[in-house]
């Protein structure tokens, strides 16, 4: 019994626990949103480096939000008018349903485009 | 009880503090606006960043770069042709582009037509064990000449092709023949021509032709250093020209006769200098060879000659 009612009680204080903090990000959030966010350190791995231009020269983009957008291992990458090259955290509903429908084509100069 | 409590709330002060990072992370991604928030600049454009580096395992950036050593007769308009290619217009859109690209390609049929003919000596030199270096040096010369003319001749399909696009679409067609410059520069400027690393002429022809270590180490030494830059081949004023060309391609208004001081300081560089590379380096791999694989290059290299843009048919 005592042992159930420990249990109890751990359970209780780690969703209490988790709730407060949560609780207090949430509130924290719309303050951060009106911030400039910094751009985040590449992950390991280099998951986030844009694509080469080999990729660029290649492969079909997806228009949107007026810009020519990339899908490259695993996210959306668009180059903005001053160059600088910008990804989707989160993909986007278009270019998500756009990649599952009619995924962009990569185009072969030699081999399989020999007439 | 009490002792269970003393030492879980460090741990419950961590597990909040991990929830605070990845709520707040995941809120900015969720509410802020998507052009702007969610889009996170990740590098400087020019120069790419190391880490972007092409994975080896990309047959097709392979062969964008094989193609990029072989062809080089239609210099910054091949570059244009070959964006058009991957804009991923619509239907409509896109066959109204092709029929401009076939204009376009009939403005660089001359150097073309020439530059097939340095091929073909080149593959009849393979097969032979010995190329003709004069042969091939005034072929050279013709499809610089022939290449020189091709920005005037083109000015009226390249500004359809301006006016045929929107906006996005220019930017997109800028970025593509920055990038196909990049690779050009890589392929022809930046590899070393006796550099056998991944990825490299030489390397890639090890393993088509299966050269042994020996033949590898004459190719080498017979490829040396490469000549330095003249005026006629110094890449920068190409620089120039195609940097010119992507900023203004990307404005409202485009008249291609702006650039003419720039495509006349770098005409028939591209050519002149890519295929005088091309040559030097079968040149100096023929002579090598053994008779199957002399056989094997030469059927390679007239191969090329069908290659997409550059084949005349």
């Amino acid at each position: 019994m005592n042992r159930t009612i420990s249990t109890f009680v751990r359970v209780a204080m780690l969703a209490s626990g988790l709730g407060v903090f949560a609780t207090v990000s949430l509130v924290g959030a719309p303050a951060a949103q009106a911030q400039y966010t910094p751009p985040p350190p590449p992950p390991q791995g280099g998951q986030w480096a844009p694509p080469p231009p080999e990729y660029i020269a290649t492969t079909e983009p997806v228009y949107y939000e007026g810009h020519a957008a990339y899908w490259y291992n695993n996210h959306w990458y668009w180059r903005d008018a001053g160059g600088n090259w910008g990804h989707y955290d989160q993909e986007p509903a278009f270019l998500a349903d756009r990649r599952m429908h009619s995924p962009p084509e990569r185009h072969e100069f030699a081999r399989d485009h020999r007439r | 009880m009490r002792r269970w409590m003393r030492f879980s709330a460090p741990v419950l002060v961590m597990i909040g503090g991990l929830g605070l990072a990845a709520c707040d992370k995941g809120s900015t991604e969720q509410s802020a606006p998507v052009a702007s928030a969610t889009a996170t600049p990740v590098a400087s454009a020019t120069p790419p960043p190391a880490a972007s580096a092409m994975p080896a395992e990309d047959p097709i950036a392979d062969e964008l770069r094989d193609y990029h050593r072989h062809h080089h007769h239609g210099g910054v308009a091949s570059f244009i042709s070959m964006a058009a290619d991957t804009l991923g217009l619509d239907p409509a859109k896109k066959a109204q582009v092709e029929q401009i690209q076939t204009d376009l390609r009939a403005k660089m049929a001359p150097a073309r037509d020439a530059e097939h003919d340095v091929l073909a000596t080149i593959a009849d030199g393979v097969a032979a064990g010995k190329v003709d270096n004069a042969k091939v040096d005034a072929q050279i010369a013709k499809v610089a000449a022939a290449s020189a003319t091709i920005h005037t001749a083109s000015t009226d399909a390249l500004t359809k092709l301006h006016d045929a696009l929107s906006p996005v679409e220019r930017n997109a067609l800028s970025d593509k023949v920055l990038a196909h410059w990049e690779v050009w520069q890589k392929v022809n400027t930046e590899e070393k021509p006796a550099s056998h690393e991944k990825g490299t002429h030489l390397a890639r022809l090890t393993d088509v032709l299966a050269l042994t270590p020996d033949q590898v180490s004459a190719i080498e030494k017979s490829l040396g250093t490469e000549p330095a830059p003249t005026p006629q081949t110094d890449p920068k004023p190409v620089d120039a020209y195609v940097q010119a060309f992507a900023t203004a391609f990307r404005q409202d208004k485009f008249d291609p006769k702006t650039l003419n001081p720039q495509a006349m300081a770098s005409a028939g560089h591209i050519a002149r200098h890519g295929d005088a590379r091309m040559a030097r380096f079968f040149e100096a791999v023929a002579p090598v060879l053994t008779p199957d694989q002399r056989t094997k290059l030469a059927t390679h290299l007239r191969e090329r000659l069908n290659d997409s843009v550059a084949s005349s048919k």
